[in-house]
């Protein structure tokens, strides 16, 4: 089984998809019911959210996780 | 249970001011004067003399509660510490700033524990006994468990230093963690806000 040494860098489209949708970020927040802060901290990449949190995002943007998060 | 929590944390914080008033007017001695001298105000004097008291009991209670029912706890040091707990995100900081929090104090315990246990003295030894040198060392560990004992080194010189001399109090160093808990809480939550 391969291993995966280190820590991931995770990124996200989070922004772009926000962007085209014409969401502000608290709409976004409110929709995945976390707050502006977590939205902020998501899009400038410095928070990876829980697997739930993701599912959330997903389900609101209608696409798939992978969609969305993909390592840089 | 929750109402009665409410009911002491409202009375003390609106009290507080009174108590304030009276302590500092009793200590710069305009108490006494207020009470013996100006006869109409003794009935009010003696009133916040007992609303003092009662405020003290209740500060007792309310203090034991905060340490019994966790509801108390949660509603009371949650503001106190500054904890915000509102998404994953917070609940994640909150955790690694506990760590943090938890991790230093547990260090600054350990270093208060050691200086209170070690004792080290430098005593210049008198004139009759400079045969030896003329200052002694001592070092010891001590440990009491109920009060701090008076312990010094057996020398029988002036000395000068020793340990047990400089180590602050108990209600100082229990201060002093309190504030350093939730510095270091607070410094390691907003490090980690910022990312």
């Amino acid at each position: 089984m391969p291993r995966i040494e280190g820590k991931l860098a995770i990124d996200n489209c989070i922004q772009p998809l926000r962007i085209k949708r014409n969401l502000t970020q608290q709409d976004l927040a409110d929709a995945v019911d976390v707050t502006r802060l977590t939205i902020i901290a998501l899009e400038k990449g410095s928070y990876n959210p829980s697997l739930e949190l993701a599912f959330r995002l997903a389900n609101f943007f209608k696409v798939r996780i992978e969609d969305i998060f993909f390592i840089k | 249970m929750n109402k009665l929590i409410r009911f002491l944390q409202n009375y003390l914080i609106i009290g507080l001011p009174l108590v304030v008033t009276y302590i500092t007017l009793t200590n710069i001695g305009l108490g006494k004067f207020m009470h013996d001298v100006l006869t109409h105000y003794k009935f009010i004097w003696s009133l916040m003399g007992f609303g003092m008291i009662f405020w003290f009991v209740l500060l007792i209670l309310f203090l034991i509660s905060l340490v019994l029912i966790p509801s108390a706890r949660e509603k009371t040091l949650k503001r106190l510490a500054n904890l915000q707990e509102r998404d994953e995100r917070e609940q994640y900081i909150t955790g690694k700033a506990s760590r943090t929090a938890y991790i230093s104090t547990l260090s600054l315990m350990i270093l208060f524990l050691f200086f209170s246990v070690f004792t080290l003295s430098i005593y210049k030894n008198p004139p009759e006994k400079s045969a030896n040198g003329r200052y002694t060392l001592s070092m010891g560990v001590h440990y009491t468990m109920l009060s701090k004992s008076d312990v010094h080194s057996r020398s029988e010189g002036t000395a000068l230093f020793d340990t047990t001399d400089i180590f602050p109090s108990t209600s100082t160093v229990i201060l002093i963690l309190l504030i350093w808990q939730l510095l270091a809480f607070n410094l390691a939550a907003r490090r980690e806000q910022r990312g």
